[in-house]
C-alpha cells in the first residue's frame, strides 16, 4: 500500500472516528491493529501520532451539550481522499476499505448518526451501489440472522432452514452464526463467526465477530468437525448450477496399453456438474491416458465411464456432442483468419443456424475469448507467428467452447503460456464450470493462483495409480501429514496464501537417502503404498445418476453439406496462401516448357518450322507428361492428407463424416491436377 | 429556460436558478433527508443551460452549513458546472466560519473552475 493511501485511509479513520463523542480506547486499538498488518514498528507509532492529531485524541473537547454535526470541512476533506481513492485502488480494494471502515465503527457498537452518513457517502463515491451497501452494512454490524434478510448472505446452521429466510442455507454443525457475504459485483466473499465456538478458517482460528476475506482455497474447519469449502460456499450462491442435470461416473479398473504395459489401475471418479478438475501427475503417470479415457477416446481394458446413466462407449449415439476435447496440439488451419476458422467449425456444428446466428455466435465466443480485435488475422504458423501462442491456445480452446458441452476435456491448456495468458484461460474455465459445465483438465506446474481455482484435484502416482482425489489445498495437508510433517495442518501460507503444489511431489516422489547422505534412485514410498493409502482414505460414492438425457448441442449438417464446406474451406486456405498457388499452378508449365526446349525437335519434311504433329518425340513426351502429372498429384495430395490428420481425428471425434472430407479432398485436388495438366499444353 | 426556485427551510436551502437574469444561487442550510432526490433537479437543470449558456456565469454558494451527504451532492453540482464555459463560482462564508472557509478551499481544489471566497 502506498503511502499517499495509507496516509488517506488514516485521515477517514480519524474523521469517522472523531465524530459523535470521538474515538474509543477499542477502536483506536482497531487502528492499532490496521497499522500493524501493513507497517513496521517505528512507522506505526508515525502514523499513530499523525491519527492521534487528526482526531483530536488525548485534547479535552468542550461539553457543550449540543449534539455536534460533522464540520463542513471534514466532510469535503472526505470527498477530497476518497476522489484520490478513487483514482488509485481497485474496486476489489475500495470493497475492502468500506468493510474496514464498518468494522471500525462496530467494534464499539458506536454506528451512530453522523458516523453513519459519512460511510455511505464515502461508499456512494467509492461507486458502490446503495443495495450492495446495505448488504455489507447489515452483515458487518448484525448480531442476529433476522437482519440478514439478503439473497446474498449464506447462514450455515445446525437447523432447518427457515421458510420465510430470504439468505442461502447450508446445513452444517455450528454453535453460534456462522455466515458468508457474496459482494457481486466484485466477485469477492467475505465471512464472520459470531459465537462460542473456536473455528478454524486456513488453518487459523477465527476472531469472535471478525470480518475475514474468504478466497478461492479457502476451508473453514468448524469445532464439530465439519469441513466448508470454497467451492462449495459459491456454488450455493449459484442458481445457474442448480437447474444443470449431469452425472458423470467413471470405474477404470484396468488400462491396458497395446504392447502390454498397464496405464491406468482402480481409478474411481464420480462427480456432478459445475466443477473444475485437475489432473496432476509425475511423468509417467497416466495424466494424458486418464483424460483420453474419460473423454471417451480410448476404451478401458476393464470399466465404465457413464454419463447420465449412458455408456459412453456401448452407446455413443446417446451421448453425441455431449463431450468437448481440446489436445495439446494445435487444430487451426494456418492459411485461414481467426474469424474463419472458427466460422468453419461452428459450421459444421450448427446446422440448423441461419447465417446471421453462426455469425453472432462466432463473435460472441471471441469476444468472451479476447479475441475479437484478432479475428481478421491469419493464424499462421508457430514459427512465424502473426497471433500469440496464448491467442493460439485460445483459440484451440474456442472451437470446442462454442458448442458449450456438458462435459470438456483440455490437455495441458496452458502449457507454454505466460503466467498472464495462463490465468486468462483458468480463469475463463472457472466461469464455465460455474454455469454449470464440468471441465477436467490436465495441468502441469500449476502457479498457486491457479491451482487454488480448481475444486477438486487428481492427483495420479506412476504406473497409473491415483494418489489423490479432492480439494487442491488438503491435498498439501494429506501429503504432509501422511509423512507426519510439523505444520501439516497449514495448506497455506499464513500470510499471503501461497500455496506450493510442488511440495506434493517432493513428499510422493521423496527418495530414500544412503548411508552418505546421497539420494538413491529408490523411492521412499512406491505408487502402490500411496494407492493403498489413498484408498484407506478416500471412499468415492458414486454420484446418483441422472436420468435424463445430456444437454446436446451439436447438430451435424447432412453428409452432403459436409462435403461442401470442406470443399470451400479448403478453397480459400488454399486461395490464401500464395506460396502455395505459385508452386502448384506454375510448376506445371514451367516444367512443360523446360522440356519442350530440351526435346523441341524441328522436323518437317523440307519445312524449317517446328511442327508439332511430326514430332517423333511425342510419345515420349507425353509420358513425360503423365509421369509428372501423377508425381505433381501425388505431392499435392499427400502433403495435404498428413498435415491435416490431427484435425482430422477432431472431426471424427465430432462424428463428421471421413467421407465427406474424402470427396471435398478429391474435388479440389481434382481441379488442381486439371490446371496443372492443361495449362502447360497451352 | 424555466427558472428552478426553491425556498429554503431548516433542512433544505434556497435555491434560486434564473438564466434570464443571471442568478445562480444556492444558500442556507443542507441536510436534507434524500440529498441525493434534493438535489437532481438542480443537476437536471445545469445540464440543460449548459446546451445554451450564458457568455459568462456566476455561480453563488452561501451556505450556513451542510451534511456529508450534501457535500457530495455539491461536489456532483460543481462537476456539472464544470462543463460550462466561463464559469465561476463565489464561495461566501461567515467571517468567523474557518471550516466553511477550508471547506470552500477543498472544493476548489476538487474541480478546474475558479472560486473567488467572500465573506459576509
Amino acid at each position: 500500500m502506498s503511502e499517499e493511501i495509507l496516509k488517506a485511509l488514516t485521515q477517514l479513520f480519524a474523521i469517522i472516528t472523531k465524530q459523535d463523542g470521538g474515538v474509543t480506547e477499542h477502536e483506536r486499538q482497531y487502528v492499532i491493529n490496521f497499522f500493524q498488518t501493513e507497517l513496521d514498528k517505528d512507522t506505526v507509532k508515525e502514523y499513530l501520532a499523525l491519527y492521534d492529531e487528526f482526531v483530536g485524541y488525548g485534547k479535552n473537547e468542550e461539553e457543550d451539550g449540543k449534539k455536534k454535526l460533522t464540520s463542513v470541512k471534514d466532510s469535503v476533506r472526505t470527498l477530497g481522499i476518497c476522489k484520490k481513492i478513487n483514482k488509485t485502488l481497485t474496486q476489489k480494494q475500495k470493497v475492502v476499505v468500506l468493510t474496514k471502515l464498518l468494522e471500525l465503527v462496530s467494534v464499539d457498537k458506536n454506528f451512530s448518526p453522523q458516523r453513519k452518513e459519512i460511510i455511505n457517502t464515502v461508499s456512494t463515491v467509492f461507486n458502490i451501489v446503495e443495495g450492495e451497501y446495505n448488504l455489507i452494512e447489515s452483515f458487518i454490524t448484525s448480531e442476529t440472522k433476522d437482519t440478514l434478510q439478503f439473497t446474498d448472505i449464506l447462514v450455515v446452521e445446525a437447523g432447518e432452514k427457515d421458510a420465510h429466510a430470504v439468505y442461502h442455507h447450508l446445513h452444517g454443525h455450528v454453535e453460534g452464526l456462522l455466515f458468508f457475504m457474496r459482494v457481486q459485483s466484485v466477485d469477492m466473499f467475505f465471512v464472520r463467526y459470531l459465537g462460542p465456538e473456536i473455528n478454524m478458517l486456513n488453518g487459523f482460528p477465527m476472531s469472535n465477530g471478525r470480518l475475514y476475506l474468504f478466497s478461492p482455497g479457502s476451508t473453514i474447519k468448524t469445532q464439530a468437525g465439519n469441513a466448508i469449502y470454497y467451492s462449495d460456499t459459491v456454488a450455493n450462491f449459484n442458481e445457474e448450477l442448480k437447474t444443470a442435470k449431469l452425472s458423470f461416473n467413471a470405474r477404470i479398473d484396468e488400462l491396458q496399453f497395446p504392447n502390454g504395459g498397464i496405464g491406468l489401475r482402480n481409478v474411481m471418479i464420480a462427480e456432478g456438474p459445475g466443477k473444475l478438475i485437475g489432473i496432476m501427475g509425475a511423468s509417467g503417470a497416466g495424466k494424458t491416458t486418464l483424460l483420453n479415457v474419460l473423454a471417451g477416446l480410448v476404451e478401458p481394458t476393464k470399466g465404465e465411464i457413464i454419463i447420465n446413466g449412458f455408456d459412453i462407449f456401448k452407446q455413443k449415439d446417446k451421448i453425441q456432442g455431449v463431450i468437448g476435447y481440446v489436445a495439446q496440439d494445435d487444430l487451426l488451419i494456418e492459411e485461414l483468419t481467426v474469424y474463419q476458422n472458427l466460422y468453419y467449425n461452428a459450421k459444421l456444428c450448427f446446422a440448423n443456424f441461419t447465417e446471421e446466428q453462426l455469425h453472432q455466435r462466432v463473435m460472441e465466443v471471441l469476444e468472451n475469448l479476447g479475441l475479437d480485435q484478432r479475428k481478421d488475422l491469419k493464424v499462421g504458423n508457430p514459427l512465424e507467428k502473426t497471433i500469440s501462442g496464448g491467442q493460439r491456445k485460445r483459440l484451440n480452446i474456442a472451437l470446442e467452447l462454442i458448442r458449450e458441452p456438458a462435459v470438456l476435456f483440455l490437455d495441458e491448456p496452458t502449457s507454454g503460456l505466460s503466467s498472464r495468458d495462463s490465468e486468462n484461460v483458468i480463469d475463463l474455465l472457472k466461469e464455465l464450470s460455474l454455469k454449470g459445465k464440468l471441465i477436467y483438465v490436465v495441468i502441469h506446474q500449476p502457479s498457486s493462483d491457479i491451482y487454488k481455482m480448481f475444486d477438486k484435484m487428481i492427483i495420479m502416482d506412476t504406473g497409473g495409480y491415483p494418489a489423490y482425489y479432492g480439494p487442491p489445498v488438503e491435498a498439501v495437508t494429506y501429503f504432509k501429514k501422511s509423512t507426519h510433517q510439523v505444520d501439516s495442518n497449514r495448506g497455506q501460507c499464513e500470510t499471503c496464501g501461497n500455496v506450493n503444489p510442488e511440495q506434493i511431489f517432493n513428499i510422493i516422489e521423496a527418495k530414500v537417502v544412503d548411508e552418505y547422505g546421497q539420494p538413491t534412485n529408490k523411492r521412499k514410498i512406491s505408487p502402490p503404498q500411496w494407492f493403498e493409502l489413498y484408498a484407506e482414505r478416500f471412499k468415492i460414492n458414486r454420484v446418483e445418476d441422472i436420468k435424463e438425457a445430456p444437454a446436446q448441442s451439436l447438430f451435424l449438417p447432412s453428409k452432403w453439406k459436409q462435403t461442401l464446406i470442406f470443399t470451400t474451406r479448403d478453397t480459400l486456405a488454399k486461395l490464401s496462401n500464395k506460396q502455395y498457388l505459385l508452386i502448384n499452378l506454375l510448376e506445371a508449365p514451367l516444367l512443360a516448357a523446360i522440356l519442350a526446349f530440351i526435346i523441341k525437335y524441328r522436323s518437317a519434311p523440307g519445312g524449317k518450322e517446328y511442327m508439332f504433329r511430326f514430332n517423333d518425340n511425342f510419345p515420349a513426351f507425353m509420358l513425360m507428361a503423365i509421369i509428372v502429372a501423377l508425381f505433381m498429384g501425388l505431392t499435392v495430395s499427400a502433403e495435404e492428407i498428413i498435415r491435416d490428420r490431427k484435425i482430422l481425428k477432431r472431426e471424427s471425434f465430432l462424428n463428421l463424416s471421413w467421407n465427406s472430407y474424402l470427396q471435398s479432398k478429391i474435388i479440389i485436388l481434382f481441379t488442381m491436377s486439371a490446371i496443372q495438366t492443361f495449362s502447360p499444353s497451352g | 429556460m424555466e427558472i428552478l426556485k426553491l425556498e429554503g427551510t431548516e433542512d433544505t436551502p434556497k435555491i434560486m436558478l434564473d438564466k434570464k437574469n443571471g442568478i445562480f444561487e444556492i444558500s442556507g442550510r443542507s441536510l436534507p433527508e434524500d440529498s441525493a432526490e434534493f438535489y437532481r433537479p438542480v443537476i437536471e437543470w445545469i445540464g440543460e443551460y449548459g446546451k445554451d449558456p450564458n457568455p459568462s456565469t456566476e455561480f453563488t454558494l452561501k451556505l450556513e452549513y451542510f451534511n456529508t451527504a450534501s457535500s457530495k451532492l455539491i461536489l456532483d453540482v460543481l462537476s456539472a458546472l464544470e462543463d460550462i464555459k466561463n464559469m465561476k463560482i463565489v464561495w461566501y462564508f461567515h467571517e468567523d466560519d474557518e471550516d466553511m472557509e477550508e471547506a470552500g478551499q477543498e472544493f476548489s481544489e476538487l474541480v478546474e473552475i475558479p472560486f473567488e471566497f467572500k465573506t459576509y
